[in-house]
């Protein structure tokens, strides 16, 4: 997503908009409608999940991806974790909740584009383990509504950590 | 330990060699991690990274030589040094980033200052240190023995260490057909994932050293909604041709191929600009070896582990895996992609999503084998369970009869489903701890 200074906020009504998106479509993560939630990606969807190292203040941070995918390796990914019989990780599945916030909206290139930024916190508990796990990180989205409504063009979400500390993550954010 | 494959067993502590069984103790205790940092990781050669990850002098990464941290620098073009990351004044780290690049460590503590190489340069309050006293002393504390094998780093703290290239043995001319197969080497595509599982370190090690009979079921996902079905279908109508390598030290690898007949086309994913080049830099059996390979996974002993397959719908990826023990329960893992130097940077993207896709922090085929390594763990470890070996029988009907038509190096086994290679690596292990026990391994 650019930076650009001149990009400028959306209205309220297109605010409402992309924070009730937002809202609905992560509870659709929750909810495990794995289905349903890649019907909201474009067909040109670059989905991106990234880390860091720690590096020195004073050095650049570069990010790097764990998971980058295009919607024919995403679709890979959901149908995976969505049929009981193909997966592991998540069978039993993890019990998650998504909290989503600090929307920022803005408008994009053309008429129908918009970027949004959020920020989101999964909590993930294993099924029959005590433990807890919590990813946090703030989500860039390229999002587009055009009659069919609203759906995600880009995603990355850049983690706040640098080891995963909760083993691998088969869950999507 | 050179292979011979009927061990004694009295001395046995942990492998039962003849019943083919393994303590569970040995993947869940404490006091065996203690014990393998003493007698394997303080004692062997430990992978800790690649040249192109520090290629200008200065740069640095931290990684840890069996549970001690340690900076690994490049001090001069053709040089690395690894030393402990631990001021010698009281202990604080030299570096607490991952990587970076410097002209010299400082102490954040007191400022002691040493040069990239390790050597003291000054307290800080050498006005208040007797005359006598000796900086040659005083410096990072530096492993002993690191060696270069074509751009992968490795050290170790034994004094007694053999030469890497004797250490690596066999398994190196392996090595060599993956990570030295053009005249520009490979190259680390990005930084290492990283990740921390709940389980003992050796299941990594012996699922990539050869665990054919996981993948089944473990990877029941990817196998089945592989992108690549047709390639898949391929193999299911013409079969293929795969088999168990292992050699002395506790290394080996398994290797699948296309089958004999089975059309080539579509199903031979090494780059075709790359391919002379391969000519160039490997022997013709090493060629012939990487010829038609779809798949080899294998293990370094003890903690190193690697893997170039096709899986998938992407280009051919070569992962190096680190399985970092943590404690008896849990290790730190690394995975670092790799892609040859000459290819362009299209390619080298295409290798890297593709490697992650399936393995890695996120890996499709990772995300099952760490629930279930994970579990495994958890369930053995108590002391019912422990009256309870693990079985490793079916490498028992394998150990006398290599494949004498084997024409690389190391010893074949045939078929590629069987656990004769963990097994090998299991009897190593335990040589290695009894080494130190008192007790005679011969």
């Amino acid at each position: 997503m650019s930076e650009s200074v001149e990009r400028s906020p959306v209205n309220i009504d297109d605010y409402v908009m992309i924070q009730r998106f937002l809202y609905a479509e992560v509870a659709l993560l929750d909810r495990r409608a794995y289905q349903a939630w890649f019907a909201l990606m474009t067909h040109d969807i670059r989905y991106r999940v990234t880390t860091v190292s720690a590096r020195p203040a004073q050095d650049k941070t570069s990010r790097f991806a764990i998971i980058d995918e295009d919607a024919q390796t995403l679709k890979m990914r959901i149908d995976q974790i969505s049929d009981p019989n193909l997966t592991h990780a998540e069978n039993p599945p993890t019990l998650t909740q998504r909290l989503v916030s600090n929307v920022e909206a803005y408008y994009g290139e053309r008429n129908g584009v918009f970027e949004a930024a959020s920020s989101i916190l999964l909590y993930a508990s294993r099924p029959g383990s005590p433990e807890t796990g919590l990813y946090a990180g703030e989500r860039q989205d390229i999002l587009i509504r055009d009659s069919s409504g609203v759906r995600i063009a880009e995603r990355t979400v850049n983690l706040a950590q640098t080891i995963l500390r909760d083993s691998t993550l088969s869950l999507l954010l | 330990m050179t292979y011979h494959p009927r061990m004694k067993s009295d001395a046995t502590r942990w492998v039962d060699v003849e019943r083919g069984l393994v303590s569970r103790e040995a993947f869940v205790s404490d006091e065996v991690y203690q014990l393998e940092i003493e007698r394997i990781f303080n004692r062997s050669w430990i992978y800790l990274g690649h040249d192109t990850e520090i290629p200008n002098i200065g740069d640095y990464v931290v990684r840890n030589l069996g549970n001690a941290p340690v900076i690994v620098v490049r001090d001069a073009p053709d040089s690395t040094k690894v030393l402990l990351n631990s001021c010698r004044h009281r202990g604080a780290k030299l570096c607490r980033a991952d990587a970076g690049n410097t002209k010299n460590f400082v102490c954040p503590f007191h400022g002691w200052a040493y040069e990239i190489d390790g050597a003291l340069r000054t307290t800080g309050f050498d006005h208040h240190l007797r005359d006598d006293t000796d900086f040659s002393t005083m410096g990072l504390v530096p492993a002993p023995h690191v060696e270069n094998f074509y751009g992968l780093i490795f050290a170790s703290w034994d004094e007694d260490a053999l030469p890497l290239r004797d250490y690596l043995g066999d398994i190196g001319w392996y090595l060599e057909s993956f990570f030295n197969r053009t005249p520009g080497g490979m190259e680390v595509l990005a930084p290492p994932h990283r990740w921390r599982t709940k389980a003992n370190w050796k299941i990594g090690s012996l699922n990539f050293i050869g665990d054919s009979q996981h993948s089944p079921t473990t990877h029941i996902g990817p196998s089945t909604l592989d992108a690549a079905r047709s390639i898949r279908d391929g193999f299911r109508k013409h079969g293929q041709d795969s088999f168990h390598v292992v050699t002395d030290e506790g290394h080996g690898c398994t290797l699948t191929y296309l089958a004999p007949g089975m059309p080539e086309k579509n199903y031979d994913t090494h780059s075709d600009a790359l391919k002379p080049l391969y000519q160039e830099s490997l022997s013709e059996d090493q060629v012939s070896m990487l010829h038609h390979l779809r798949v080899c996974v294998g293990t370094v002993f003890p903690n190193m582990s690697f893997i170039e397959s096709q899986v998938g719908a992407g280009e051919k990826a070569l992962i190096i895996r680190l399985w970092q023990p943590v404690s008896g329960t849990e290790m730190e893992v690394l995975s670092w992609v790799f892609a040859e130097k000459e290819a362009d940077q299209v390619y080298k993207d295409r290798v890297l999503r593709n490697g992650f896709h399936n393995f890695g922090a996120a890996g499709v085929f990772e995300q099952d084998d760490m629930a279930l390594w994970e579990s495994a763990t958890a369930a053995s470890n108590n002391p019912i369970a422990q009256q309870y070996p693990y079985s490793f029988q079916t490498a028992l009907p394998y150990a006398d009869t290599p494949d004498e038509n084997h024409k690389w190096p190391g010893r074949a086994h045939r078929p590629a489903d069987t656990e004769i290679a963990q097994f090998w690596f299991m009897q190593c292990w335990d040589a290695l701890m009894r080494a130190n026990d008192g007790k005679s391994d011969e």
